[in-house]
């Protein structure tokens, strides 16, 4: 094996290694952010909470506005989103319904 | 290559190759800027975050819930967090409502002893998503993966648990156990301080307290936003020459002229001293 060889060899693997370190291990931290680019599954977490405190005040203008912050072309989608998440995540049935209601309570408003 | 150049060029090659693997995942493409968390929100969105927390949480009153969703905001008390959004809020004079909301969460979770672990989200994840801790979803609504806060029963649903928590506008009746004037000259500012206790002597957070003065002002204020002082502390920055009136709603409670005193240092100099409350629930 010729030194060339050796040199891209190591070259590629210390490269793989340093993706490696940079995507997985101690990949760029974003601070500052906006509710927008939250995962999914925390975007269904924060739906479930408006749809909970929906349940307990009734104002559908307050939860349409809380949900627009997620950057979803509407409340509805936002919704729809968060209930094909939570059934495949596996929310327990009263969570469930709890989103099933608002969104039908946003659909009624229209 | 020159085989008198020893092995160099293999470090060489391994700190390029290190080197571009950086530059390429940090610079170059790093990890997009979607799949954040909450932990990493701007603060102005944590507060919002920590709002619809407190407001889930007068809904649902589940505690565990709510501690676990708190968890996810990375602060290092989460009651204090509380507390002191709810100080920002008062002193803004921004939505009472909120503010009260937000202080019966914090009272709620002083009253509770903290858990030997990290509280977890309400559950583990069920989805295909990466299994670091930091990573691990907060999927509430599933309960039957170990570690959950939250009962199944047999079809999978969850068992409410009942909360411990009563409110900050259900006062217990609270009497009046002393009341004096303070000279402190360590306190450089004239505080008007309230202590509310229960019959065992511990302080009791979100006790909410008004605060009335000519010619028609008035305030509110909660026990337990200074947790570092005592669970049921509160106190209010009063002027000198100003009287007072303090009053705990649903107790009855009322002193009528609170007044700062004037006070005098060894060296015979006048300071503003301070005025303190002991209430207490003798049940």
């Amino acid at each position: 094996m010729t030194r060339w060889t050796l040199f891209f060899i190591v070259m590629i693997i210390s490269l793989g290694a340093g993706l490696y370190y940079g995507w997985v291990i101690n990949p760029v931290e974003y601070e500052e952010t906006s509710l927008q680019t939250l995962r999914m599954d925390y975007k269904t977490d924060y739906t479930l909470m408006v749809a909970e405190v929906y349940k307990e005040n009734q104002d559908i203008t307050w939860a349409m506005n809380r949900l627009e912050l997620l950057g979803f072309s509407s409340p509805t989608v936002c919704l729809e989103n968060a209930l094909a998440f939570a059934s495949k995540a596996g929310y327990t049935l009263p969570d469930l319904y709890l989103l099933r209601d608002l969104k039908n309570a946003l659909e009624e408003s229209k | 290559m020159n085989s008198d150049r020893g092995h160099w060029y293999l470090i060489t090659a391994l700190v390029l190759g290190v080197g571009l693997g950086l530059l390429f995942s940090w610079v170059i493409a790093p990890v997009s800027l979607e799949d954040t968390q909450p932990k990493n929100l701007h603060a102005d969105y944590k507060d919002l975050y920590r709002s619809l927390i407190a407001r889930a949480y007068q809904a649902n009153k589940n505690l565990q819930r709510a501690e676990a969703r708190l968890a996810l905001l990375g602060d290092e008390s989460p009651a204090q967090a509380l507390a002191a959004q709810a100080q920002r809020s008062l002193a803004e004079e921004g939505d009472q409502e909120m503010a009260r909301i937000l202080v019966n969460l914090s009272a709620a979770l002083q009253r509770t002893p903290s858990p030997e672990t990290t509280p977890s989200p309400p559950t583990q994840t069920l989805t295909p998503e990466t299994t670091t801790a930091e990573n691990s979803t907060p999927s509430p609504g599933s309960s039957s993966q170990t570690g959950t806060p939250e009962e199944s029963d047999a079809n999978g649903t969850q068992t409410e648990i009942p909360s411990p928590t009563p409110t900050a506008t259900n006062a217990p009746p609270f009497v009046k156990e002393d009341e004096g004037k303070l000279c402190d000259p360590a306190l450089t500012t004239p505080l008007i301080q309230v202590f509310a206790t229960n019959a065992d002597g511990e302080g009791i957070p979100g006790v909410e307290i008004k605060i009335s003065w000519p010619p028609d002002r008035q305030e509110t204020f909660f026990t337990g936003l200074k947790p570092e002082v005592d669970k049921g502390y509160a106190d209010f920055e009063a002027d000198m020459g100003v009287t007072y009136t303090i009053e705990m709603p649903g107790s009855g409670l009322v002193f009528p002229e609170v007044v700062i005193p004037e006070c005098t240092s060894d060296d015979g100099d006048p300071y503003p001293g301070s005025y303190q409350i002991y209430i207490t629930h003798p049940n």
